[in-house]
């Protein structure tokens, strides 16, 4: 066929007049929802903020709760602070780089030097230096001094938490600060103008010995709204402090997910959807138990979700020794995504991915023997909505 | 690509300039558009094609011409065939030659793409903008896009002001 190559222009040519006014077509021809699709490309980024300070038309666009909904409930995720015994903290950026990598410095702190991060949150960091604590925000260089009360000599833990306003998300102007204290004390600070610290007394009830020796290292994780402490010598109980009223209790896993307990070989971590997992290393396995039912009590509620062979899944890793794993190898910390592991014979720091078991060697997040403390943007972008502005739109 | 088998049913596209093009019905059926109008018998032997001018309009026909499968290009579930590798690797090269066009014709693509609803054509042509902004300077992004900035100094201050992260 004549035709193959494709088309074939009849030439009834006779063009009409455009209906539009002359000129070529500018990106302010194109519909909203043409927009909507170009714009949602950029990803919750720094450059869709300046593409919304663009034009008005353009900002309405964004600052639209559906569509800023559409990359998910959850501010983006750029990086995480590693802390490093010892060590300034460190900040390793996840993959695609979305904003300078030297926007994360803590250089702009007094006595930069001298601080460790106690936590974050959202775009927040809590930081301290054995007795004063800083809440900042590295990408902006805002940072705020919160008087201690420094009559308590031995703390728990110190933790960030959204601020009072449930509306706005967490900020340099609305957070909260929780200080564990001992067993029976903790306090809130918040911020704004009935802000302050506020003291909550706990009266632990039931004949639970809990030893007076409990301290930081005791901390065995947070998860969905709860911070755990494990109890030394006892095979089932731990220590536990409700984040919304700052009380303290005590609770008991089921004796065959916690026992032995003990510092260096347990975990408790949350999940996306409100699930609470148990991390357990016993004789160089790690187990991974979860509990799906938030409010059950029922032991049977818990499965075994994961069981992993250390010194088999390590094999051919570089820098794996025949030596390792003779004796019990340690959990140097462990978050929502993956755990952090070393042989107790010498510090080669390793990662197993919750999700798919993956043993990780060579990423950049196993050069750091510490936590590490998740870093968001601050989102969503406060960009008023200029049709609000007209009344109408 | 080169031996076509004679006899495939083709199809008459005219824009609104009083243009027409006769083109293979598996080619025009990669704009969904237009397959549900063959599909809805909607179409007999000419489809008018607004607002799109000629120009533009063979620009799309150029483009599902290169990504129409080119196996088996009869049936309905031909376009969801998995092309090879080589042959990605292939149309992503002539993609990118493809997109090498002035603003305003990128802008029209983008809106014929949407119309017709050719989704791997909406994906190039908006992707390339993203591209052409992405890590700029909210200035560069304004000429890049030939923006006009309808801001007063104060409104623009309070966003850079609230926002100040993003504009560092």
């Amino acid at each position: 066929m004549a035709s193959s190559a494709g088309h074939r222009r009849r030439g009834k040519n006779r063009p009409k007049k455009k209906k539009k006014t002359a000129g070529p077509t500018t990106v302010q021809d194109l519909p909203d929802h043409l927009f909507e699709l170009i714009l949602v490309r950029l990803g919750p980024s720094p450059c869709l903020v300046r593409a919304a300070a663009a034009c008005k038309r353009w900002c309405r666009v964004v600052a639209n709760p559906g569509f800023l909904a559409r990359f998910g409930p959850r501010a983006p995720h750029v990086g995480d602070y590693h802390t490093d015994q010892g060590g300034q903290p460190l900040f390793v950026p996840s993959s695609p780089v979305a904003v300078d990598g030297r926007r994360f410095s803590l250089d702009f702190l007094p006595d930069s030097g001298s601080w460790d991060i106690a936590d974050s949150r959202g775009s927040l960091l809590l930081l301290c230096d054995g007795h004063d604590l800083i809440v900042c925000e590295p990408l902006t260089g805002l940072y705020q001094g919160i008087i201690w009360l420094g009559v308590f000599r031995r703390r728990l833990g110190a933790f960030l938490l959204d601020g009072d306003d449930a509306d706005r998300r967490v900020s340099m102007s609305n957070f909260r600060v929780l200080a564990a204290f001992d067993r029976t004390t903790a306090c809130i600070f918040s911020t704004g103008s009935d802000g302050g610290w506020r003291l909550v007394s706990s009266a632990i009830t039931g004949d639970i010995e809990l030893p007076s020796t409990l301290g930081p290292e005791n901390f065995v994780g947070r998860a969905n709204g709860t911070i755990y402490w494990g109890i030394e010598g006892s095979d089932t109980d731990v220590l536990v402090l409700d984040e919304s009223t700052a009380e303290f209790s005590t609770a008991a896993l089921p004796e065959a997910l916690w026992w032995p307990s003990h510092k260096g070989i347990s975990r408790v971590v949350g999940g996306e959807d409100g699930v609470l997992r148990v991390i357990r290393l016993i004789n160089n396995e790690l187990k991974v138990f979860a509990r799906r039912r938030p409010d059950s009590d029922d032991d049977d509620e818990w499965s075994l979700e994961m069981q992993l062979r250390l010194p088999e899944a390590t094999l051919g890793l570089p820098g794996r020794e025949e030596s390792f794993f003779q004796q019990e190898a340690m959990i140097v910390s462990a978050n929502t995504r993956y755990v952090l592991l070393t042989p107790s014979e010498e510090t080669w720091l390793f990662s197993v991915e919750l999700d798919t078991m993956r043993v990780e060697r060579n990423h950049e997040r196993n050069k750091y023997a510490g936590a590490a403390h998740p870093y968001k943007l601050p989102w969503p972008p406060a960009l008023a909505d200029p049709s609000r502005e007209r009344g109408q739109d | 690509m080169a031996t076509r088998e004679a006899g495939k049913k083709m199809i008459m596209l005219k824009s609104p300039d009083g243009m027409e093009f006769e083109v293979e019905e598996a080619v025009a059926m990669e704009s969904q558009t237009i397959r549900k109008m063959i599909e809805d018998d909607c179409a007999d032997t000419a489809i008018l094609i607004p607002n799109i001018n000629s120009k533009i309009l063979s620009r799309v026909i150029e483009y599902c011409n290169k990504h129409v499968p080119t196996t088996g290009a009869t049936g309905a579930a031909a376009s969801d065939t998995v092309a090879p590798a080589a042959l990605a690797e292939d149309l992503k090269i002539w993609d990118a030659e493809f997109i090498k066009v002035n603003r305003a014709t990128r802008f029209d693509l983008i809106q014929a793409a949407s119309y017709l609803n050719i989704k791997g054509l909406l994906d190039l042509t908006s992707q390339t903008t993203i591209d052409t902004i992405s890590d700029n300077s909210l200035e560069e992004i304004r000429s890049f896009l030939s923006t006009k900035n309808d801001y007063l100094p104060e409104e623009e201050q309070t966003i850079r002001r609230e926002n100040q992260w993003a504009f560092q």
